[in-house]
Order: structure tokens, then C-alpha cells, then sequence
């Protein structure tokens, strides 16, 4: 199967997806679960936190393509993407993410003999406890919720762009068609309805893990009680709240 | 584009602030530095500066009208923009850019409406029909006019200027805090961002003033006022040179430090900046008017004709250093990757909504609508009351 | 006087009837729930809940399509969830739970499948940055390893996404087995020395390294030529230390490379028509699902691992605990040290909280009694009941004489004094 095949079939499968998908979105709010409306003081019991292990990554971009579906993710734009990082023998690194990975990887960068480590990262919004973003809003569109989560008021959004501007993980984007900023809400829609965010609903791997911080006996707690972790660039004073395993210092 | 060795952030692929934000702290630099220039009539009564305070003050109001149409034009969403004062967030640092600007215009305004008072009224009475409907709202319909209130008008206009000095630094050097405060962006990130944009605001309101002086006496065959003229052109080449040797300190800085940073913005200004930046903002745009300039003020004996045409050339070539210089700290910024692995691209496209012709409109229609000012606030005095 | 100061009080009094306008009419524009809980309208975050959900939770999918599910649960892309191959799913679920009033057609309301090659292949395709024990194939060698002929074959035509590789045990129960590392796992040739010949090499497990024997008997065997340990025993790694280990013997596996199909090279390796091969159709219908071993165990390697070969004995859960608890380095030799925290995350597992030992251990107790012995010996219970625990099926019969011999007293124990008189 030639490439321009290839190609076409994982866009047509895409097209399809979204089409029948924003064909009826009207129609599925009356099957959606019950959404339990918490006060603030009660959303505060949470603390939602993600946690990534690089090591169990494949790469496989399954994760992009839900997140793309499910939040309807206009096209070159991403909430979530995965980056391969390949070095080889001389120390060269090389970086990529074709497309945020929505159609996986093909081939490696380098010769396969040459390289020495390579590994994916996958990335989305870190929801930091003292996120860039949120401190950077002119017109407190862009909040914490309660349970931790940085989401943003798409009714009160100018579209000025300096959120864009100060995230420095750029995971952050102008949705051009309703001139508002967007980003990775953790799937804040399923999150209330007890659902898993859908990127790690999509993990074929269990290398996304998302639970309350808050609670010691949740799996990524127990996790992080267990393993060495990292965060993306700790020197920003972020504090991001998306932890991530094995994470290698060419990583930013 | 993307060498094998370079990475961008997939949503990096697109500059989120376009050429239009190149033009906002442009016209606002202008805005006050122009005011700052009255000002130095006003409250620190430098006489010299007489025949163009008023030019200055109109100036500054003519391009603070259209300070924010690129904001808006820039804008996803223009028709919220009055939520950045509905509802503020005041951790932002761009949250008080309303009530800034607000306070400016009232200040610039109030300052205009009392040195133009007498004028007004004057104009009141001489005409007729429909003209005369309009001066009178303008006059707020109140004519007295006498020896106390002309007092009165000065000493409040005095205040005003005293008061507009710091909220004119405020509202540019404001603009310069907004880039520099982004912690996550390399090229912008430094405190001596919103002290530099101070500098250059000065710089481009003293050149744009000289230029358009020169350019309106050239018009009306008239001659300039050469005291004027010449004190102007010394306060441009002293704030330029202060404000070139800030904007080299700062690379200088970073570059002496030797972060990682450094390697980054070397690249950049090795590669995407090198003309717009090294070549052109540096030495042709820089040097060339700073060599111009010594000569015009240290060398008493060039003739003044090909005197006031180098001072005008060097001044054209600061308004374009300056503009530049927010093309290069605006896109320039926004082309260094944050994954520290890459550059974007940026070009603003001839006919698009943020494009080159929108941009080209934008800063020409400041200069029409001063035009008009100038039949309601006529700047220079009429042929007959030259002394 | 005054009247020369007229019109400044004018423009100022004006100036404050703006201001103050301007402070009535932002008041009036904020929105009501500004504020509530922070610097932001409260009503947005109820408004981001009411985003419908699209990508379906497996357990959906469960509903209806049990037997696929619980198939899908046994082998080894259980961790696969179903939107991952079959799409969203939010309409085809909606569609069938009955919701045809909103008007989605049949037609849309089909599922996605991505059993195609391509498909198959943004998990498969084999990458460097892929971690080493995720199976992944260059579609050429893979075609080649099993002589495909035919290249526009499709991974579908051997292996069944929902039951890719037929796993002979439930991928759930398969044992937790220390990590085994391949040479090419960290170097790119195979390396001509063993790691014991090198100085200074970190400690590598191979299979022969406790499995002598079976290894051997192994290499005797002309399988041992095409393939090795880890074709048929999938390894999976599942954290620093230790990962699953798949047996593998199930008939539908052996076939993946037996089997005659059109795309296949006719004779190598050699090809069997199935089930014709067997003659006898009904013991397959017996399930026996290691039927080809049934006759051709000797051409793989023997299968029951000799006492001495197995390291750790058949009661190995309930037992290690004295050994462990003895000295910790003997456990060192093949596990690295912070191995016991796969089972035990904790001292004491957080269901055994306070009122663990008065009431609740006996709900899951007998429930499922071996879930005690993970940590307990089986004989723990005694320690405070003084008899097994939970009661035998027939103690309603022999409860008479242990009381005679132990005395009422034990009873009170758990019962109310009463209790006797529930039946007597």
C-alpha cells in the first residue's frame, strides 16, 4: 500500500468520525449521563491531576486523534500531541512531531543502528497550580476551576492572544473560527460525569494516568508516592500539575 | 523552514500576533512621545519649543485615536473588548490597559479643550449655520473669555501636562512590561523591556514631530522655526543614542551571561533577524541616523537648508529604526520556539485582515485625520501673526 | 469670579457624570455569576460540563457486546480500548440505546473499523523510540519471518484484533515473572560475549539463567532454529522491575504460523489444512485448546518444569513471607529491591482500615478467601478463631462437637449470646 493510500484512508476515517459526529452532535446532550452540579466548596474536595510515563509510550497517537474528536480540535491545531525524541551516537538530537502525531510515526529519523536512545513524550495543557495563562488573562476568562483544572469562559474571551504568549509549554491556540483561545480542558465535560479525560480513555498503554490529587488511596497518587518523576521546565515557577516518568533532560 | 534538526510545538506553527501588534506600541510610542515633547513646553518651559506645543499636543491625540484599531482589528473577538474593564483581571498585566488608555485620552483631551479654548470660541463667534451649532457644543456653550480664565486655562493645562507625563510613560512603558513580563518567551523576557520601549517612544514622537514640522513648512513654503528645529533634532539624537546603546545593552547582557537562552537568540539573531535586526535596525537605520545627527548638531557650519533636510532624513530614519525595532521584538519574539529546538515563519500576507495593506492604512490614517485637526485646532500660527 | 471659573466646573462636572455613568453602566454589564467563586464567571464552568461526551468508556461497549468484550479482556490488547480501532462511537451507541427519535440513520450510526494494515500499524510499525518488549513489526520481515507471499495481505487475515496473539492463559492471570532483558534491547547487534564475560556489566537475566534446563532441551529442537523464547512466550514489561510473562501452547497460536492459506508460502514452514489435519472434528469441539501439543510437545521442549528448575514453589504467595521477612538479599539476587512494592504498595493495604479486624474482614473473607493469603498464611484465621475460617460447608452438621469440645465461649467471639436461639 502506497503512501498517498495510506493517507487518504486514515482521512477519510477522520472525516468520517467528524462528520457523523458534528452531523447529530445536537442529539446526544439527552443521552449524556446526569451532570451532578457541585458547589464550589465541594469541587474543592478534588484535585485533578495527570500524570504521563514516557516509558510506556508507543507513539501511537490514538490519544490525538480522540482528543481531536472529542473536542472538536480544528485542523493544525492541538490539545494534546506526542513528540519523538531520537538521539543518536554523535549526540545529535533530533525532535518531531508530524502532525501532532495524528497518524502515528512512519519511519525513524536517523539510521536505526545510529541511534542510541529514542523515546516519546506526549504532551497537553499542565494545568499548573500557578499557570502563566491564568495570570496573564485581561478579562478572567481564562480560571482554576476549584478542582484544578485551568479552563477557559469561551463567553468572555476577547481572543487577544497573550495567554498564547505566555504558556510556555505552547499548549495554547487561537480557535480562528470563534476567535477565542483554546487549550486542553482535562475533558472537563467527562470528568464531572465520572468518565476518564478521553486521551486516557484512548491509551492502549496506560502510559496516561489522571485522578485526584487529593486522594491518597487514588492510582496516581499511589503512583507518584512510588516512582521518580519530573515536570516540564520547573524553572518557570509554573508548577505544572501533569507529572511526568522518565523524562530526559532534552525534553522542554 | 524546519532543518532535520529543529522542532516547533505543533501549535507554534501559527504567530498569534500579527503585524498589528507591531503597530500598536508603534502608534502609542509616537502618542507619547509626542506628548512628552509638549510637555517640555508646558511644564518645564523650555520657550524654544513654543511653536510646536500645540502641534505636539494634536499629534499626540490624532494617533492616540487610532492607538487601538489594530488592537481591534487584531482581536478574535472585537466586539468583547469592553470586557477588559467590565471585568478585569487585575493579576494581568494587560488587564489595566482600558482605564490607562482612558485616563490618557481624558488628560490629552481636557489638555487640548483648555489650550484651545480661546481659539474656539473666537471661531464661535465668527461663524455661521451649522458650523457655528457645532463650535458651540465644542465650546460646551459657554464663551466667557477674559484675562482670568486665559490664566486659569495655563495653570490648569500646566497640571495637566505635570499629571499626563508619568501616565504617557506609564501607557508606553506599560506596553513594553506586557512583552517583557512573559517569562516564557526568551527574546522578550527582560526588565529592561519597558524601559527601552520608554526610550523609543520618545525617540519616534521627537522624530515624527520634526518630520511632519518640516514636511507641513515644506507644503506651505514657509519657513521653520530654525531654534525650534535645531533644539529638537539635539533631543533626538540624545534620546536615540540612549535608546540604541539600551536596546545593544540588552543583548549585550544576555549574551555576555551565556545561558542557554543565549544559544537560542544567537540563532535567531544569526538567522531569522539578521536583516531585519543586524543589518538594517542596527546599522542602517541606527548608525546612519546617529552619524547624521552628530553632524548636524556638533558641525556649526553646514548650511541650514541641507541642515534641515539631514535632520528630516535622519528623523525619517529613526521612525523606521523604531518601527523595526517593534517588528523585531514583536515577531522576532514569537519566532524562537519555546521547545528551544526551532524557528517559525512570519509573514503578514499584502491583502489579508492582518496584512501589509491594512498595516500601511492604519499608520497613514493618523496623519490624515491630523489634517483635519488642524482646520479645528489650526497648530501653527497663521501667516499674518508671524512675528 | 466665579463666572471665570465657570467653565472649568462645567468640563469637571461632566467628567464626574461620565465617570460615574461609566461605573453604573460596568456594574450593570458584569454577568451574574462573576465572582462567585473567583476572578471568573461561575456559569462558564457549568456551561464546559454540558460538552457532550463522544469517545465511549469500553464498559459501554461491554453492554451489549459481552462476549467480544470478555474475548477482547483475555488476550493481549485487553489494555486496547474500543475506540481506539472502532471510532467515538457516540452515535452508535445512541442509535442503538434507542435514541432513533433524533433522527441518526443506520447508516451513521456504523461503526468505524481499523483492522486494515494501516491501522494495525500506528501501534505496530517498528520504531526505535518504541519501547523494546511492545510488539512491533517492519511489515517486509515480518512478512518474510512467516513467509507471506502475498503482499497486499492484511494483518486481519492471521490475527484477530480481539484476540491477536490467542493466548493460551487469561492475560489477567498470566504470571508476574522479574524483567528479562534481550541484548538488543539496549545494544544494536547482538553482542558476542554473554554479559557475564564483561566487566562491570549491570546483572541481565536471561531465560536459561533459571530455566537451564527447558532451555536446553529447547535448543535441541528444530524450532529453536526460526525462533526463540519470546516468540511464543510474550513478554510484557510492566514497570521497572518486573512485567507478564504469556504461556503459550493454544492451537489457534501454533496456527498462526502452520496453517495453509492462499497467501502463505505453500511449504514452508510446513502448512497443515485446518482442522482436516486432525480427522476428527470433534475434539476440537471439546476445547481443548492445546491440542497440537497433545501430540507434538516434542518438538517444542518439554513442559513441566522439573522442582529444581522453578525457583519458587507452588504455595510461593502465602509462603514467601518468611523467607522475605528473613532476609531481604536472598530475594535481592534476582529482584531489585523495591520489587515487593508491586504487591505490597504499603504496609498494610488500605482496605484494612479500623474496623477491618471487628467487621469487615469477614464480608470479603468469605467472599474470597484467597485473597487473604496473599499476605496471610491460610492458616491465619485459626490464630484468633480458633477454628476455619470461614465455617466449612458442613459445620451446620459438626458444629455440635467442636462446641463441645471448645466450649460456647467461642462462639460469643463474633455471635450475640442469642445467636444459638435463631435455630434451637
Amino acid at each position: 500500500m502506497d503512501k498517498i493510500e495510506r493517507r487518504q484512508f486514515l482521512k477519510l476515517g477522520l472525516y468520517t468520525t467528524a462528520g457523523v459526529m458534528m452531523g447529530s452532535l445536537f442529539a446526544f446532550s439527552r443521552t449524556d449521563k446526569e451532570i451532578d452540579y457541585k458547589s464550589p466548596e465541594d469541587l474543592s474536595k478534588f484535585d485533578w491531576g495527570f500524570l504521563v510515563d514516557t516509558t510506556r509510550c508507543i507513539g501511537c497517537g490514538a490519544c490525538v486523534r480522540a482528543c481531536k474528536v472529542e473536542n472538536n480540535v480544528p485542523d493544525s491545531y492541538f490539545r494534546t500531541w506526542v513528540e519523538r525524541y531520537e538521539i543518536d551516537k554523535n549526540g545529535r538530537v533530533r525532535v518531531d512531531s508530524p502532525n501532532g502525531a495524528l497518524e502515528s510515526f512512519k519511519d525513524d529519523n536517523f539510521n536505526e543502528a545510529e541511534i542510541v536512545k529514542a523515546f516519546f513524550v506526549p504532551k497537553l495543557c499542565n494545568h499548573c497550580y500557578d499557570s502563566a495563562c491564568t495570570q496573564v488573562c485581561p478579562v478572567g476568562a481564562t480560571y482554576e476551576s476549584p478542582d484544578g483544572v485551568v479552563l477557559i469562559d469561551k463567553e468572555r474571551c476577547v481572543g487577544c492572544g497573550y495567554c498564547v504568549q505566555a504558556c510556555p509549554y505552547g499548549c495554547r491556540y487561537i480557535d480562528h473560527e470563534k476567535g477565542v483561545a483554546d487549550k486542553c480542558t482535562l475533558c472537563y465535560h467527562r470528568i464531572q460525569k465520572g468518565e476518564a479525560p478521553a486521551c486516557v480513555n484512548a491509551c492502549p498503554r496506560a502510559a496516561r494516568i489522571f485522578g485526584n490529587l487529593k486522594d491518597p488511596e487514588s492510582k496516581i497518587r499511589k503512583i507518584l508516592n512510588l516512582r521518580r518523576y519530573g515536570t516540564l521546565k520547573p524553572d518557570l515557577g509554573t508548577n505544572p500539575k501533569c507529572y511526568y516518568i522518565g523524562l530526559d533532560m532534552e525534553v522542554k | 523552514m524546519q532543518t532535520p534538526d529543529s522542532f516547533v510545538f505543533p501549535n507554534e506553527l501559527h504567530t498569534t500576533w500579527t503585524v498589528m501588534i507591531v503597530l500598536y506600541p508603534y502608534i502609542t510610542g509616537m502618542v507619547a512621545g509626542a506628548f512628552i515633547v509638549s510637555s517640555f513646553y508646558h511644564v518645564f518651559g523650555m520657550e524654544k519649543l513654543k511653536p510646536i506645543a500645540k502641534f505636539a499636543l494634536v499629534s499626540s491625540l490624532a494617533f492616540l485615536c487610532f492607538a487601538t484599531v489594530p488592537l481591534l482589528n487584531h482581536l478574535g473577538r472585537p466586539d468583547r473588548a469592553f470586557n477588559i474593564m467590565i471585568t478585569p483581571n487585575f493579576n494581568s498585566a494587560m488587564s489595566g490597559f482600558g482605564f490607562v488608555y482612558l485616563f490618557y485620552m481624558t488628560i490629552v483631551v481636557l489638555e487640548i479643550w483648555f489650550s484651545y479654548r480661546a481659539e474656539l470660541i473666537d471661531k464661535y463667534l465668527k461663524s455661521k449655520g451649522i458650523v457655528k451649532k457645532i463650535y458651540w457644543t465644542l465650546i460646551l456653550g459657554n464663551t466667557t473669555v477674559n484675562e482670568y480664565t486665559k490664566a486659569y486655562d495655563t495653570k490648569i493645562v500646566t497640571i495637566l501636562a505635570a499629571f499626563g507625563i508619568p501616565v504617557a510613560c506609564v501607557l508606553h512603558g506599560y506596553v513594553g512590561f506586557l512583552f517583557g513580563s512573559i517569562k516564557a518567551n526568551l527574546w522578550w523576557s527582560t526588565p529592561l523591556m519597558f524601559i527601552i520601549f520608554i526610550f523609543s517612544a520618545i525617540v519616534s514622537g521627537l522624530a515624527v514631530l520634526i518630520f511632519l514640522y518640516q514636511f507641513v513648512h515644506w507644503l506651505r513654503r514657509k519657513p521653520v522655526n530654525q531654534d525650534s528645529y535645531e533644539l529638537m533634532a539635539k533631543w533626538l539624537w540624545g534620546f536615540m543614542i540612549i535608546a540604541v546603546v539600551l536596546e545593544l545593552m540588552e543583548v549585550l547582557s544576555i549574551s555576555y551571561e551565556n545561558t542557554e537562552r543565549w544559544e537560542v537568540l544567537r540563532q535567531l539573531i544569526n538567522g531569522k533577524l539578521k536583516i531585519s535586526y543586524v543589518y538594517l535596525q542596527i546599522f542602517v537605520f541606527s548608525v546612519g541616523p546617529f552619524l547624521i545627527l552628530s553632524a548636524t548638531t556638533l558641525i556649526k557650519s553646514i548650511p541650514i537648508k541641507i541642515k534641515n533636510t539631514m535632520i528630516w532624513g535622519a528623523s525619517m530614519m529613526l521612525l523606521i529604526q523604531v518601527l523595526l525595532m517593534r517588528w523585531n521584538v514583536v515577531i522576532g519574539g514569537q519566532l524562537v520556539s519555546k521547545s528551544m529546538r526551532g524557528f517559525t515563519e512570519y509573514f503578514p500576507g499584502y491583502f489579508d485582515k492582518e496584512g501589509l495593506l491594512v498595516s500601511a492604512g492604519i499608520i497613514l490614517v493618523p496623519f490624515l485625520l491630523l489634517k483635519l485637526f488642524d482646520i479645528v485646532f489650526p497648530f501653527f500660527e497663521r501667516p499674518g501673526e508671524i512675528k | 469670579m466665579l463666572s471665570n471659573k465657570k467653565h472649568i466646573i462645567l468640563v469637571f462636572s461632566i467628567l464626574l457624570f461620565l465617570l460615574t455613568a461609566g461605573i453604573v453602566v460596568r456594574k450593570a454589564m458584569q454577568p451574574d455569576s462573576y465572582g462567585f467563586a473567583g476572578n471568573y464567571r461561575w456559569d462558564a464552568n457549568q456551561e464546559i460540563m454540558k460538552q457532550p461526551v463522544l469517545n465511549q468508556n469500553s464498559k459501554t461497549c461491554s453492554e451489549c457486546h459481552e462476549s467480544i468484550y470478555n474475548l477482547h479482556e483475555k488476550d493481549a490488547h485487553y489494555t486496547v480500548p474500543c475506540v481506539d480501532c472502532h471510532g467515538a462511537g457516540n452515535v452508535h451507541v445512541a442509535f442503538f440505546k434507542g435514541d432513533s427519535l433524533n433522527g441518526i440513520t443506520k447508516q451513521q450510526a456504523y461503526l468505524e473499523k481499523e483492522f486494515k494494515l494501516d491501522g494495525c500499524l500506528l501501534c505496530h510499525q517498528k520504531l526505535v523510540a518504541r519501547p523494546a518488549d511492545f510488539p512491533q513489526i517492519v511489515k517486509d520481515d515480518h512478512y518474510k519471518f512467516l513467509h507471506v507471499t502475498d503482499p497486499k495481505t492484511q494483518c486481519i487475515q492471521c490475527h484477530n484484533p480481539h484476540e491477536p496473539i490467542f493466548l493460551l492463559t487469561d492475560v489477567k492471570n498470566s504470571r508476574l515473572h522479574p524483567i528479562v532483558y534481550k541484548c538488543t534491547e539496549c545494544h544494536s547487534k547482538t553482542p558476542e560475549k554473554s554479559p557475564k564475560e564483561v566487566e562491570n556489566h549491570p546483572t541481565i537475566f536471561e531465560c536459561k539463567d533459571c530455566h537451564a534446563e527447558i532451555t536446553a532441551d529447547f535448543n535441541s529442537k528444530p524450532h529453536s532454529k526460526y525462533i526463540d523464547c519470546r516468540t511464543c512466550h510474550l513478554y510484557h514489561k510492566e514497570n521497572e522491575t518486573t512485567g507478564r510473562i504469556y504461556k503459550n501452547g493454544n492451537a489457534k497460536f501454533c496456527l498462526l504460523c502452520h496453517e495453509k492459506k492462499s497467501f502463505r508460502d505453500e511449504k514452508y514452514p510446513p502448512k497443515i489444512e485446518w482442522p482436516n489435519h486432525v480427522g476428527n472434528t470433534s475434539i476440537i469441539s471439546k476445547s481443548d485448546e492445546k491440542i497440537c501439543l497433545n501430540c507434538h510437545e516434542d518438538k517444542i521442549h518439554q513442559m513441566h518444569l522439573s522442582k529444581a528448575q522453578n525457583p519458587h514453589s507452588v504455595n510461593w504467595k502465602s509462603e514467601h513471607k518468611d523467607i522475605a521477612g528473613q532476609s531481604k538479599e536472598i530475594c535481592g539476587k534476582c529482584h531489585t529491591s523495591n520489587s515487593c512494592q508491586n504487591c505490597h504498595m504499603k504496609s498494610k493495604p488500605s482496605s484494612h482500615t479500623a474496623d477491618w479486624k471487628k467487621d469487615l474482614h469477614k464480608v470479603s473473607g468469605a467472599k474470597n478467601p484467597s485473597s487473604c493469603e496473599t499476605c496471610h498464611k491460610r492458616n491465619s484465621c485459626y490464630g484468633c478463631h480458633k477454628l476455619d475460617m470461614p465455617h466449612p460447608k458442613d459445620f451446620g452438621e459438626t458444629h455440635k462437637e467442636l462446641i463441645e469440645v471448645k466450649g460456647k465461649e467461642l462462639c460469643s467471639n463474633c455471635h450475640k449470646e442469642d445467636f444459638c436461639k435463631t435455630c434451637h
